[in-house]
């Protein structure tokens, strides 16, 4: 084979030899050697997935959730707001606590701070609130006031106060309640004794056992000491009308009846006196019940005077009730 | 060899390879893809047809860029047509593309590309009725005398072309399948004797065979048309 022929050859067909593949069988192929080299499940296949999967399960979820949450709403709108208000409507306050809840402490505290007045604003509370002791402990301040005359050896006597920082002091000395969850028959925190802190009140609980007992003690003090201007007119009239006679049945002094006791007396008159105070309180406390319970019947609210009458049998099982509440 | 001047004169370096790739879109940036092309320009087509086995696609970027005209031009003389070619032409490397998991260096990369080729245009000439001359290769059959018959190649046509090339390309359209297979793939592709035998399945003789029957007809054609 002459090479210089094949060479001569080889040149002419290259010079005529110029024909190309189009650019579209490029693009083809190029593509599909790509797509096959690309494994089945690579990432960017998975990226593809997973672009239209996302959002698709962003969706469900959020789509669950608003449904989820409108079907919550729906029941919390039909159950009965009853678990909300049963512990105030239902549970009696524990003995010898104060009647106050956790849940209204500025309530209680705006009503005694208020007086009088505070007497009304409790009754429209729902919480079995023994507010008659309020209101002793505001007379019964206002009494020892009157004992500020006594000398220095009296070391229960309170310093002189104006009217609005004695009634916080007797809002700060009624004991704690802890809850009105607690039961009836939790412990007493603290014996009867006339020994006690003058600012403490006397336990109920005490009261409620010996109710008879102040009964026979009261005869014992004098019935002189008693002024008829230290006891209360509405008080005794009150106890007429539940047929019971705080000066003759139950003989308990009148709060104004520690004034009687002389000044500079000691000892056994003194604790006497005390204690004959400290009776007295408690039956106004009572009595000062049993006419807000009477109230309530009058105004209509029967379920709301029935819980009290029910506390008040607690705490006073001993006291005479009036025909009408019987 | 002449495959690689004909891959360097069809564009077959980085150059060529970072156009295919614009056109493919797969290059973002050239200037970061310039750096391995060159190293991949030096690589032999096995390895980078190995590599394209191993998931490498810039590798089958490099042989695509190398054999795409020459494969092209192999199967445009073959069949006649550039619909066809075409056809023929996606098919072959999509054969390629499949069969690459089978892949195993034991010859050049050109010959098992051309042996995909060849086997594609046997098909197509079965399908389509064409009943190529296999084993034309008696010396008596004159092409350059068959041209003269043709119509369409009258010799005052010829003369008024007046370019060897033209003649060139006319009487090795005009030479028998086999001899102009034979011929094609050595000026296309560098195949030697051996490897076109080995690409059409036929022996080295044989190969030989038709291979100096094609230059000896384009030679003579020539000389007469001088």
């Amino acid at each position: 084979m002459n090479m210089d022929a094949d060479c001569e050859l080889s040149r002419l067909y290259r010079a005529g030899a110029c024909e190309q593949p189009p650019v579209r069988l490029d693009r083809a192929i190029l593509a599909a050697a790509e797509r096959d080299v690309a494994p089945v499940g690579s990432w960017a296949s998975a990226r593809r997935r997973w672009s239209w999967q996302a959002p698709l399960a962003v969706a469900a979820v959020l789509s669950l959730a608003v449904s989820l949450a409108l079907i919550l709403e729906g029941e919390l709108e039909r159950t009965p707001p009853s678990r909300a208000s049963a512990p105030t409507q239902v549970v009696p306050s524990s003995p010898g606590s104060n009647g106050r809840t956790d849940a209204e402490p500025a309530q209680s505290s705006d009503a005694i701070s208020r007086g009088g007045e505070g007497i009304q604003a409790q009754r429209e509370l729902p919480a079995a609130t023994p507010q008659p002791r309020a209101l002793q402990q505001n007379e019964a301040s206002e009494h020892r006031a009157a004992q500020r005359a006594q000398p220095e050896s009296m070391p229960r006597e309170t310093p002189v106060a104006p009217a609005k920082e004695r009634e916080r002091a007797a809002v700060s000395a009624l004991p704690h309640r802890p809850s009105a969850r607690v039961s009836p028959a939790a412990p007493l925190p603290r014996p009867l004794g006339g020994e006690t802190q003058r600012a403490d009140p006397v336990p109920f609980a005490e009261i409620s056992a010996g109710a008879g007992k102040i009964a026979e003690r009261a005869p014992r003090l004098s019935v002189e000491a008693r002024s008829a201007d230290s006891v209360p007119p509405t008080t005794r009239r009150e106890a007429a009308r539940f047929g019971h006679e705080p000066d003759k049945a139950l003989a308990v002094p009148a709060p104004g009846a520690a004034a009687a006791v002389p000044s500079g007396t000691h000892g056994p008159e003194r604790r006497q006196a005390d204690r004959t105070e400290q009776q007295s309180g408690v039956l106004l406390e009572a009595e000062q019940w049993l006419r807000e319970i009477d109230q309530l019947r009058r105004d209509g609210r029967e379920e709301l005077a029935r819980a009290r009458l029910d506390q008040f049998r607690k705490r006073f099982p001993d006291f005479p009730l009036p025909e009408s509440l019987r | 060899m002449h495959a690689r001047e004909d891959g360097e004169r069809d564009g077959a370096g980085a150059g060529s390879v970072l156009r295919l790739r614009a056109i493919a879109g797969s290059t973002s940036n050239p200037a970061q893809a310039r750096q391995p092309m060159k190293e991949a320009a030096q690589a032999s087509d096995e390895s980078l047809m190995s590599a394209y086995r191993d998931g490498d696609c810039h590798a089958f970027e490099m042989l695509y860029a190398r054999h795409r005209g020459g494969l092209y031009r192999f199967l445009l003389r073959q069949c006649g047509a550039a619909g066809i070619a075409e056809e023929l032409f996606q098919d072959v490397w999509l054969n390629l593309i499949r069969a690459r998991q089978r892949y195993s260096p034991q010859a050049r990369f050109a010959t098992y590309l051309y042996r995909i080729a060849h086997n594609r245009l046997i098909d197509y000439y079965r399908r389509a009725a064409h009943r190529p001359v296999l084993e034309s290769d008696d010396e008596d059959d004159d092409p350059v005398a068959r041209l003269a018959d043709r119509s369409s190649l009258q010799p005052d046509i010829l003369v008024q072309r007046k370019t060897q090339v033209e003649r060139l390309m006319t009487l090795l359209a005009g030479l028998p399948d086999v001899q102009r297979e034979a011929f094609v793939m050595r000026e296309e592709a560098g195949l030697s004797v051996e490897e076109i035998a080995q690409a059409t399945g036929v022996n080295a003789e044989t190969a030989k065979s038709r291979l100096r029957y094609a230059v000896a007809k384009l030679r003579r054609g020539l000389q007469e048309l001088v």
